[in-house]
């Protein structure tokens, strides 16, 4: 019997011994929560240090300043590392970030100064050496094709390096490569041992404190930030908490009980109108929470398959019968839930450039008459067309086209609804035989013309033909004129504008709103121009 | 044993190899482009060609497959996400722990409550515990995994607040993910488990137990038990890809950095080094745990053990 005990006891034990080197995160994690989340966490404050937890739905996947692009690369990087310029608002005016000042020597050259204070959260001085070396560095790896303007980047003295460019720069290149990378001391970068992957080290007032990939990002406030002086700060260089979790929490419904828990405290990924309806005025939860919406930056949009042979093709009485028949406003409320505005052009008034006299115009309101005469003028006059839809995988792309195929059924259309992941979708797009029509989005982070180039600017392409194969000189030429400096007028504006509508090669659907979700400790919040949460920015109250 | 052992190592070679050319294979064909994918759709398509070719894509297929099995084989090298940057092997063994966990734990859940489950089934059979348990059986493999879950997730975390709703922590974080993951395994093998106590506990040897005078606790568990469980450690090893399959959809609900979750998203993203490492590496896992499944056979079974040792000494001779 003894024996038997023993040896139970040893089974035990050995189990025991398992299971505790299969949970290494368990000592590892140090911010990792012990229990379920308490009233004590859900405060904001752990010995007396401030906190705020941001929930949101993107791996990073690494946290390095050259990392492609990804959702949760730009939900965090802003709170790493510091870029040349940046803006306080959305479309608002550029300032200098680690830039302290920029010259253009010629047509092709700009001298740009950093400041001669910057230091990194490892203790290093920035010189215009790095910027060279973290610019070249990019463009080497290839994953940023906006780099491919740069010419050449030299240093003229130790805080001044020279930016080069093969060509007269277009309106907002300027902004949008100083902006695109952020900078770092490149003797940090390599000292890190893998680009800075799970080791950044960046000038901001936070420095990475702990990481556990795919899960949690945890950022400190450091108490020598280089910028002492306030008035050259940007609003996104503040540090109005002592300490920023990012916790990685990947299914929606799980982000909104992790709100009601307390275990995070803002978040901007909820995008299910259902569940963000809990939140405001009427919901369940809408006195415990606030919710700040925005006009998201990207527009949803319905460009036509123009190739040779198509049905689109050289047939605008079709394309203008299409528009006429879908009712965007069914569309903001059926897909959106109210939740978005019906577009007047390609484009929305959140843009600095947006005309809004464009909003007077008619812009192809809900017309089944004027659609089925448009038919009939188009060769179809008793409808029997078959079309092919192509659209994402995702909720709000197919609900809008569960919608469109009900708003054509009437006109003598028949709507097949293709949609693909991401991928193979992209991949489609390319294919002209393999769609009649696409929902996509296109937006830009500065000017209305930089959306309009995404799906319509030739030499995106080919060359010859915009994203959804039209081929037209007149637009490009039009559209040529609008995105240089000196043709950004309101005049070329108009006329490119107006030349869309008559011409329906991309019908504007919608705009959606996104929304912030906060619990009351946070009294205001600060967006970047990706409608990213800066979390050292925002204001706070604890005590609630 | 030891040379069976070996044996069965062996033959994971050729296991592995023939997975690394398959899912090779797959990911070369599926369409979509992993360089238009990392450049975005501002870049031309100059851009995207010279990127393919910087990446290798535009090789033939037989001069990629050759430069993936060298490095995977020869070099142990995975090779690098395209998205990320980053090497796949150091990613997956960062992740690995997590995945082993789950996969694990939902092993264990089902061996300590769906045998008792059957065992208690099938010695009450028609009677009340019986049908219970055959009930929560039958609820088991009817409700999927992510549902269980996020119903787990209102009740204990948001209601209750006694376990954590997601991430990755101490072993709280893993009841209600394993749990969820383990349900519909708990009752396969509690079905399992039942149909082959009741076609043992009919034997004559049993019948004989009985006779002997022996305890009802020792028929049951020290005759019936040990010679019912050979079917039921088949499927607790056939069950293993349910485990590892299942374990993807629980790491997006629960928000558990596994491999999972990384190779789900890197398919997405066409991030062909991600998913071949991947892949390649759960074979290698999968491999070892089903080899040491089998090894529970022997262990279990003293008829099988003699099977290995006999022939080892029929070598000999």
């Amino acid at each position: 019997m003894k024996e038997k005990r023993f040896s139970l006891f040893w089974k035990a034990a050995v189990l025991a011994f398992v299971l505790m080197g299969v949970f290494p995160h368990s000592r590892l994690a140090a911010g990792g929560n012990s229990q379920a989340q308490s009233s004590a966490q859900a405060a904001g404050s752990v010995a007396g240090k401030s906190i705020v937890r941001i929930g949101i739905t993107y791996d990073p996947g690494t946290l390095s300043p050259l990392a492609a692009r990804n959702g949760g690369t730009i939900a965090v990087h802003r709170t790493i590392y510091e870029f040349l310029i940046d803006r306080d608002t959305f479309g608002g005016e550029m300032k200098g970030s680690l830039m302290e000042s920029w010259e253009q020597v010629d047509d092709l050259t700009y001298n740009i100064t950093i400041y001669k204070t910057i230091v990194d959260t490892a203790g290093n001085s920035m010189g215009a050496s790095d910027v060279k070396f973290i610019y070249d560095t990019a463009k080497a790896m290839g994953t940023l094709p906006k780099l491919n303007i740069i010419d050449s980047i030299s240093v003229v003295d130790q805080h001044t390096a020279a930016f080069k460019f093969k060509d007269p720069l277009a309106l907002g290149d300027l902004e949008g490569i100083l902006s695109e990378i952020p900078v770092v001391t490149e003797v940090s970068y390599k000292a890190s041992g893998d680009n800075m992957a799970t080791r950044p080290v960046g000038t901001t007032a936070y420095r990475v404190t702990e990481v556990v990939p795919g899960s949690k990002i945890v950022l400190e406030k450091t108490e020598n930030y280089w910028q002492t002086d306030a008035s050259k700060m940007p609003l996104a260089a503040k540090s109005n908490v002592d300490a920023i979790e990012f916790h990685i929490i990947r299914e929606s419904a799980q982000l909104v009980i992790a709100m009601e828990t307390g275990a995070i405290d803002i978040t901007a990924h909820i995008g299910n109108a259902r569940q963000v309806s809990r939140f405001q005025s009427g919901g369940d939860l809408a006195d415990k929470f606030t919710v700040y919406n925005y006009m998201n930056n990207p527009v949803f949009a319905l460009p036509f398959n123009c190739a040779p042979g198509r049905p689109f093709a050289n047939n605008l009485a079709l394309r203008q019968a299409v528009a006429y028949a879908i009712d965007r406003a069914g569309i903001v409320n059926g897909a959106f839930g109210g939740n978005a505005v019906a577009l007047k052009a390609l484009g929305s008034s959140k843009y600095g450039d947006y005309n809004t006299s464009w909003d007077a115009q008619p812009y192809y309101e809900h017309d089944v008459a004027k659609a089925k005469s448009l038919m009939a003028q188009a060769g179809y006059p008793n409808g029997g067309l078959r079309l092919r839809l192509l659209c994402p995988n995702n909720e709000e792309s197919l609900n809008m086209a569960t919608i469109i195929q009900g708003y054509l059924s009437p006109i003598g259309i028949t709507l097949e609804i293709a949609s693909f992941e991401n991928a193979m979708f992209n991949t489609l797009k390319a294919d002209s035989s393999a769609y009649d029509m696409f929902i996509t989005t296109y937006g830009s982070t500065d000017y209305i013309v930089n959306l309009w180039k995404l799906g319509l600017y030739a030499a995106n392409y080919d060359g010859q033909r915009t994203e959804s194969f039209v081929v037209d000189s007149r637009l490009q030429s039009l559209l040529s004129q609008c995105i240089t400096v000196a043709g950004h007028t309101t005049a070329n504006m108009n006329a490119f504008n107006a030349y869309l509508n008559d011409n329906m090669y991309v019908y504007g659907l919608v705009v959606n709103y996104g929304f912030v979700i906060s619990n009351k400790r946070v009294t205001d919040i600060l967006l970047d121009s990706r409608n990213n949460i800066i979390p050292g920015s925002c204001a706070y109250d604890f005590s609630k | 044993m030891g040379r069976y052992v070996l044996k069965r190592l062996l033959w994971m070679l050729p296991v592995i190899f023939g997975v690394a050319v398959v899912i090779f294979s797959i990911m070369y064909f599926v369409p979509g482009d992993p360089a238009r994918f990392i450049l975005g759709t501002e870049a031309s398509a100059d851009q995207v060609a010279a990127k393919r070719h910087e990446m290798g894509l535009d090789d033939s297929y037989i001069v990629q497959l050759g430069r993936f099995l060298f490095n995977t084989f020869i070099r142990f090298d995975l090779g690098t996400s395209y998205l990320l940057n980053t090497p796949v092997l150091e990613n997956l063994l960062i992740r690995l722990p997590n995945t082993l966990a789950i996969g694990l734990l939902c092993m264990l859940l089902q061996v300590i409550i769906g045998i008792p489950l059957g065992v208690t089934a099938a010695v009450h059979q028609n009677g009340f515990m019986d049908r219970l348990c055959m009930f929560l059986a039958l609820v088991g493999v009817s409700i999927p995994s992510f549902w269980l879950g996020l119903l787990l997730v209102l009740l204990f975390s948001l209601k209750l607040g006694l376990l954590p709703a997601y991430g990755i922590g101490g072993i709280q974080h893993f009841v209600l993910p394993c749990f969820a993951n383990a349900f519909a395994g708990i009752a396969t093998q509690a079905r399992q488990t039942r149909s082959s106590m009741l076609d043992v506990i009919r034997s004559d040897y049993i019948t004989t137990a009985r006779a002997k005078g022996l305890s009802r606790r020792d028929v049951i568990y020290k005759h019936a038990l040990p010679n019912a469980l050979i079917p039921v450690i088949t499927v607790l090893g056939n069950g293993l890809a349910n485990i590892f399959g299942g374990a993807v959809v629980i790491e997006t609900v629960f928000s558990i950095p596994g491999v999972g979750l990384y190779m789900t998203n890197a398919i997405g993203n066409r991030d062909y080094p991600v998913v071949r490492g991947s892949v390649v590496l759960l074979a290698v896992v999968f491999s070892l745990i089903v080899l040491l499944v089998d090894l529970v056979y022997a262990f279990v079974d003293p008829r099988i053990r003699a099977q290995f040792e006999g022939a080892r000494r029929r070598e000999r001779s």
